[in-house]
């Protein structure tokens, strides 16, 4: 074996440990040491209500969802808000369910149409920042289920912490119907329960797209959201973070926003490939740039090639298990190929943690079949994000820059029977 | 944006402009490094004066005593073969040991440049383990402190691990349980971590694979971490702490099998060694050294001997252990000793280095039985409770202020350990003193001098593993020009390339060392090692050195009706190595 391949080799198996195991170790931050459990966890607010909210609820083809969501979001015990549904002028039927839920509750309950064309989630946010009235701006999608104890923590939560920015806790929950869902909690898990965490203390974050509470004020200073971006949640949480915006995070098991996985295999594929994208876009913005401090650019980088590296590093294993199974390789090459597939084989051993947590905090009992839905899981989910990722960069390359949106049935509802078809939305 | 930079600041934001600092850390390493020496100044003064001590008595004459042993010269050979050929083993590898101990030998001899001929090999190999253990001492400090015992508790953990005559004799040799045993502590220090930090516990995961991988036996010191890393693990984290580590243990400890796997050697089969043979044989094979209290069984001689050269370590270890029964912190010492000792009970094969791992923890035991005697400790700084302080300085300025107030069960416990230290001082200092001033390796190495200046290097030798790599590097062939003397018989071990290369067995070779090691196999082993046997019945001393029961001879082999002299045949020169 010439020492050079060898050498090209070894760098090329520990970029792809490095890659894999960051992203586990950054998973992983909210269990890194008892205290810093403790400091991510939900800390429950004392503070009387004293701001005002505005809680813009953008909804396409919803008219399954869009009622009942209203519904939870005006039955909340916070003494002063309101609620903006915001619809297409296009969309009758989820206008006229929005409607129907305005003339149920009153004037707390307006209604935006949105005349931009093409159609997008930031536009139609933007369209409605001008109807809001509230100190701050809180952004759910037409498919949450809110809890109603939510907008008094949150309100607590900015004065006691003075933040420019909440981001509240968001949960899919009905890990047991696909296959894929269980994987896919568990990333929203991961995600919210302790990465988000990880960006809040280095300044820079990428916002989730609900859940999410601004005050008023920022959001005007900075002229709302990108209209041309895939990933308008994550670009506003860049471009804050870029300002000194001090972000706190409200996960509680208690009060998360109940969400669902999107319904087929082919919908979370294209989410996926919208989401990446919106991050490469976001990386190509460049206003990450402006980061004060090295580490936090160096942050940004990471998040924000995520697709990237996820393309690589999915083609990356491929080439390693292959190299190591069916080349007739020196054995010090061979247990070189391995090295990537660690921090994975790692990864999993954590996700049957987080597994057996996650279910503690849902009060679920987590079945054997479970743990093995997981591993069976594992290696066709990846498989999934890696393609996504691919599609994403070469879409992006192609100026391919359409909204792929994700329908919603509401099967994290439970007991809802409602015939619904399934149709495009928003998140 | 429309916003103005005035519009901002009332909102607490800023646009930034190149130059910024942003929100990092602003202590300075050095910084660092000073408040953390300025907290920790008694246990350094206290570290740094016994590792000193420690360091004359282990390194002082440690190249002349013990006498060498077979075990060291194989493992040097293997480092020799690691270093030089690129191989793990100077003849087939047949997974005796994982062999991660001696890549470290190699690691070593490699940055020292040992493998020459002006240096005997063997003593390079002890400096290493001089070394070792020093690093095992100063783990050991901070592994009893982190089990949140005294300062001076912890001491004598320290003085009883590195000037018991048994440890000083054991750790000298060139065992693969002396590389080990860093590894395990070491493990056990991040198991313990303050901070109870899920990196530490995958750490210790990782540092409990290498040791284990660098010898198998210390899997019997896993119950041990396990129960300290969930005894230390915060309720809440303990599930992350405890799947990192596992995750990382049997991940690292997964390469070995891996690598058989990969080399086609995992399961046994036609014309190769494997894995699991080697498994089989450690476990089950090979021969039982009988009840330990069996007079003249194996396992009673090797207990003897250890007992032999002090009986006090061990001893007052084991009958400390009750009194720590009570003490939760106490557990993984009790369990690290408890589990070897019943395996010992057990029966089956007991190697003569199994006591390196038991030193430490006897050690402990004896400590942590004088911190629970002592009675709880005053208030002072509680580093292991829930809230972490907020800084170094804040560390120091709390140990500045905590309260020393001397208490009956105090003084009780400083009584037992002056009386203790009294006891055991004067028999070791006389154990240690000889261990200093014996010579037991001399005669095996004139004889070494002797065959380099007086033996044709294209000869072939039957010698033991304690003086093949000496005699390569003077020029004798590695491959069937000098030769470990058990491989002539291979009922004993599973590799059997060298009878296959040599059919007449001994009748091939020109010379035999006689050396305290082959004599003491030959008796060891009754009806084995015939051809071996054979050779010293069939040859003359044409060479002898030192006396008694220490005595090396160079003998000739003489054949009726052979060709003499029995040279080596090279089918063609082997090409040059970089």
């Amino acid at each position: 074996m010439h020492p050079l391949l060898l050498a090209v080799y070894s760098a090329f198996s520990a970029l792809l440990f490095a890659i894999a195991a960051g992203t586990l170790w950054w998973m992983l931050h909210a269990w890194r040491t008892p205290e810093v459990l403790r400091g991510t966890g939900f800390q429950v607010a004392q503070s009387q209500p004293q701001l005002s909210f505005s809680l813009l609820v953008p909804g396409r083809h919803e008219e399954a969802v869009m009622g009942a969501t209203l519904d939870t979001l005006m039955a909340s015990d916070h003494p002063d808000f309101e609620v903006i549904a915001i619809v297409g002028h296009d969309d009758h039927a989820t206008r006229e369910v929005a409607e129907a839920a305005a003339r149920r509750h009153g004037p707390r309950l307006k209604v935006v149409v949105d005349e931009n064309w093409p159609k997008n989630k930031p536009k139609a946010l933007n369209t409605a920042l001008p109807h809001c009235t509230g100190d701050v701006v809180g952004v759910f999608d037409a498919e949450d289920e809110v809890d109603p104890r939510l907008l008094r923590q949150v309100d607590a939560t900015f004065s006691e912490s003075g933040a420019h920015i909440v981001q509240g806790g968001v949960q899919l929950m009905n890990f047991r119907t696909t296959w894929y869902s269980l994987r896919n909690c568990l990333e929203y898990f991961f995600w919210f329960r302790s990465r988000l965490h990880l960006h809040a203390e280095h300044r820079f974050i990428p916002l989730g797209g609900n859940t999410v509470f601004v005050r008023t004020p920022v959001l005007r200073a900075v002229d709302g959201w990108d209209a041309e971006c895939l990933a308008e949640d994550c670009e506003l949480g860049v471009r804050l973070s870029t300002l000194g915006a001090k972000v706190a995070i409200a996960y509680s098991a208690d009060l998360v926003t109940r969400e669902e996985t999107p319904d087929t295999l082919r919908s979370l594929f294209k989410q996926r490939t919208r989401w990446n994208q919106g991050f490469l876009q976001v990386l190509r913005k460049g206003e990450w740039r402006h980061l004060p401090s090295r580490r936090q650019r160096l942050l940004a980088r990471y998040t924000l090639s995520m697709p990237f590296l996820q393309a690589f590093a999915g083609l990356g294993l491929l080439v390693s298990l292959a190299t190591a199974l069916w080349m007739k390789a020196p054995v010090v090459l061979a247990l070189l190929s391995f090295l990537p597939a660690v921090p994975t084989l790692v990864s999993l051993a954590f996700e049957m943690a987080g597994l057996r947590e996650f279910c503690r905090l849902y009060y679920v009992r987590p079945r054997a079949w479970d743990y093995a839905r997981l591993l069976a899981g594992m290696f066709p989910y990846q498989l999934v994000l890696a393609a996504a990722a691919v599609r994403a960069v070469v879409r992006e390359a192609l100026g391919q820059r359409g909204w792929e949106k994700t329908a919603h049935v509401g099967a994290h509802r439970a007991g809802d029977t409602a015939a619904v078809r399934p149709q495009e939305a928003y998140s | 944006m429309t916003a103005t930079a005035t519009d901002l600041e009332a909102l607490g934001l800023r646009r930034p402009e190149p130059g910024d600092v942003g929100p990092d850390d602003v202590l300075t390493l050095r910084r660092r490094l000073w408040v953390w020496g300025g907290l920790h100044r008694a246990s350094l003064l206290i570290v740094g004066g016994l590792l000193a001590v420690a360091g004359a008595v282990h390194g002082w004459g440690a190249a002349h005593s013990p006498a060498l042993t077979d075990d060291e010269g194989t493992y040097m050979a293997q480092a020799w073969a690691v270093q030089v050929q690129h191989t793990l083993a100077p003849y087939t590898y047949w997974y005796d040991h994982p062999p991660l101990a001696w890549l470290q030998i190699a690691g070593w001899t490699w940055l020292t440049g040992s493998f020459r001929p002006s240096v005997d090999a063997i003593d390079a190999g002890r400096q290493l383990m001089v070394i070792a253990s020093m690093i095992s001492s100063g783990l050991l400090y901070v592994l009893s402190r982190r089990l949140e015992m005294r300062r001076w508790t912890a001491a004598v953990v320290v003085a009883l691990f590195a000037l018991s005559p048994l440890a000083v004799d054991y750790q000298r040799l060139v065992l693969l349980d002396n590389v080990a045993v860093p590894w395990l502590l070491a493990a056990m220090v991040l198991a313990a971590s303050p901070r109870r930090s899920l990196w530490a516990a995958s750490a210790a995961g990782a540092c409990m694979a290498v040791s284990i991988l660098s010898k198998e036996t210390f899997l019997l010191f896993l119950p041990a971490v396990a129960v300290l890393l969930w005894v230390r693990a915060d309720r809440r984290t303990r599930s992350f702490c405890l799947t990192g580590f596992a995750a990382t243990f049997v991940l690292l400890a997964a390469a070995y099998p891996l690598y058989a796997t990969l080399k086609g050697e995992l399961i046994p089969g036609k014309g190769h060694v494997s894995l699991w043979q080697a498994v089989d044989f450690q476990l089950f094979a090979r021969q039982s050294s009988g009840s330990l209290f069996a007079a003249g069984s194996n396992a009673h001689t090797t207990a003897a001997n250890w007992l032999h050269l002090d009986a006090w370590l061990l001893g007052v270890g084991l009958l400390a252990l009750p009194v720590s029964l009570s003490a939760r912190r106490a557990w993984p010492v009790i369990v690290a000793l408890a589990v070897p000792l019943l395996t010992i009970l057990r029966g089956g094969y007991l190697p003569d280095p199994f006591v390196i791992g038991l030193l430490p923890f006897a050690a402990l035991s004896v400590g942590m039985a004088l911190d629970v005697l002592a009675g709880p400790r005053p208030a002072g700084p509680d580093r292991t409770g829930p809230q972490r302080p907020a800084s170094l300085v804040e560390r120091m300025a709390r140990t500045a202020g905590a309260a020393r107030r001397p208490s009956g069960r105090g003084a009780l416990a400083a009584g037992v350990a002056v009386a203790l230290v009294l006891t055991v001082a004067p028999r070791w200092d006389h154990g240690d003193r000889a261990l200093a001033a014996a010579n037991a390796t001399t005669p095996v190495w004139s004889a070494e001098t002797w065959i380099e200046q007086h033996v044709s290097k294209n000869q072939r030798l039957i010698v033991d593993d304690s003086i093949w790599v000496d005699l390569v590097e003077h020029g004798f062939d590695p491959d069937l020009g000098v030769v470990w003397f058990y491989k002539l018989d291979n009922s004993n071990n599973l590799d059997p390339s060298v009878s296959r290369a040599l059919p007449q067995g001994w009748k091939d070779f020109g010379y035999i060392v006689s050396t305290p090691v082959i004599r003491s196999a030959l008796a060891q082993m009754p009806g084995q090692l015939t051809p071996v046997r054979d050779a010293i019945g069939s040859s003359q001393v044409v060479a002898s050195f030192g006396a008694g029961a220490a005595t090396v001879q160079v003998r000739r082999i003489t054949v009726p009706g052979r060709t003499w002299p029995t040279t080596v045949r090279r089918p063609a020169p082997a090409p040059a190595r970089p």
